[in-house]
């Protein structure tokens, strides 16, 4: 989602340049009598005239203009994950912060870790720790409280500002 | 206090991305409505270059286009500012900290005072990877310190070493009593093995 934000971003940025450019060159030559230098604005004024709005294509057009424009809107307002999560300093010249993507395989480790655990998903987010852990057990009484431990107890030790509250599921052996 | 973090553009971005959004939905929707008779049938069959757009241009030719010029040239110059604002470094390389004295001028590498400061930490038990830079205001620098923690170590006195301690012995090489240090955390595998 976010490499998608940086990708968007980067070629709306040198479309818009090109377009801005571009547009202020052939105002410039129409302004002193020359043809078009890149855009045939001519034949595009000429379509603008002989076509109108009850067309399908200006239809089609609109339409993708509404998604295209809504689209981008969702990149400009989705809610990321946090990169790094802020942690409370031993000194005050220092701003320390915990690398999230690393921060969930090491808790993905301590909640494998325990036993009886064979596996684990999780996810760190703003307010919150995720973990799904699948058990290698029928009867997986108490697991879940030792997972959320363990993860706890892991988490606690970073000394976040805003330490996640951690939430387990887990999920016990089918057969 | 210590500085805020590493520049990144993703404010630009969402900025960018918002307004350009807003502007293709409000025209869609305005050709949208044009063309379901929002405005009345007879608008609908209109060439898509309004009359009174066009006697708007005419009416106003003396100034207008210099106007559409000046709008085009200034999209450009902020496209380029957004564009430059995403191409630009998170966090500047390291820098020579130059001082001015009654004796003269001292300066010094901050590439040497990194690898120093890297290979001090690099030495702390429980630490897996280092990376450092320094740079900026020679009374004041500007550190950042990317350190991998291996999951079994002693996480809490190991920051607290290298908070304090730590940046302590640089304070006092580099002749400085505060500096303004970023704390990059990773934590890594156990250095022990584990059996399960």
């Amino acid at each position: 989602m976010r490499v998608t934000n940086a990708i968007l971003s980067f070629v709306l940025a040198v479309a818009l340049a090109a377009a801005g450019i571009v547009a202020a060159v052939e105002i410039a030559l129409a302004g002193s009598g020359d043809a078009h230098w890149f855009v045939p604005w001519e034949d595009w004024y000429r379509w603008l005239l002989d076509h109108n709005w009850s067309e399908s294509v200006v239809a089609y057009t609109c339409w993708g203009l509404c998604v295209a424009g809504a689209i981008l809107l969702f990149f400009a307002l989705a809610r990321y994950r946090p990169v790094r999560l802020d942690a409370t300093p031993y000194h005050p010249d220092v701003s320390p912060s915990v690398r999230r993507s690393s921060l969930e395989r090491s808790l993905q480790r301590t909640a494998k870790a325990t036993d009886g655990v064979v596996a684990a998903d999780v996810k760190v987010k703003r307010h919150t720790v995720r973990i799904k852990a699948r058990s290698n057990r029928r009867d997986i009484a108490g697991l879940r409280d030792q997972v959320a431990e363990s993860v706890t107890g892991q988490v606690a030790v970073l000394r976040l500002i805003d330490p996640p509250q951690v939430r387990v599921q887990v999920a016990r052996r089918k057969r | 206090m210590a500085r805020k973090r590493g520049y990144k553009p993703r404010g630009h971005n969402r900025v960018g991305l918002g307004l350009v959004g807003l502007v293709l939905l409000a025209g869609g929707a305005y050709g949208l409505a044009q063309h379901y008779k929002a405005f009345g049938a007879t608008q609908q069959l209109d060439p898509i270059l309004l009359p009174d757009v066009r006697k708007f241009v005419a009416d106003n030719r003396d100034w207008f286009w210099w106007a559409a010029g000046g709008v085009a040239v200034l999209v450009a110059i902020l496209a380029l500012i957004w564009l430059r604002a995403q191409l630009r470094r998170p966090l500047p390389g390291n820098g020579n900290l130059d001082r001015v004295g009654d004796d003269g001028r001292t300066r010094l590498h901050g590439r040497a005072a990194a690898h120093a400061l890297a290979a001090d930490v690099d030495a702390m038990p429980g630490v897996s990877s280092v990376a450092a830079r320094i740079w900026g205001d020679p009374t004041r620098p500007d550190v950042y310190l990317r350190v991998g923690l291996h999951d079994d170590a002693a996480v809490d006195s190991l920051r607290s070493d290298i908070e304090t301690a730590g940046l302590d012995r640089l304070r006092q090489a580099l002749e400085v009593e505060h500096l303004s240090a970023i704390l990059d955390l990773r934590l890594a595998s156990p250095q022990g093995r584990t059996l399960k």
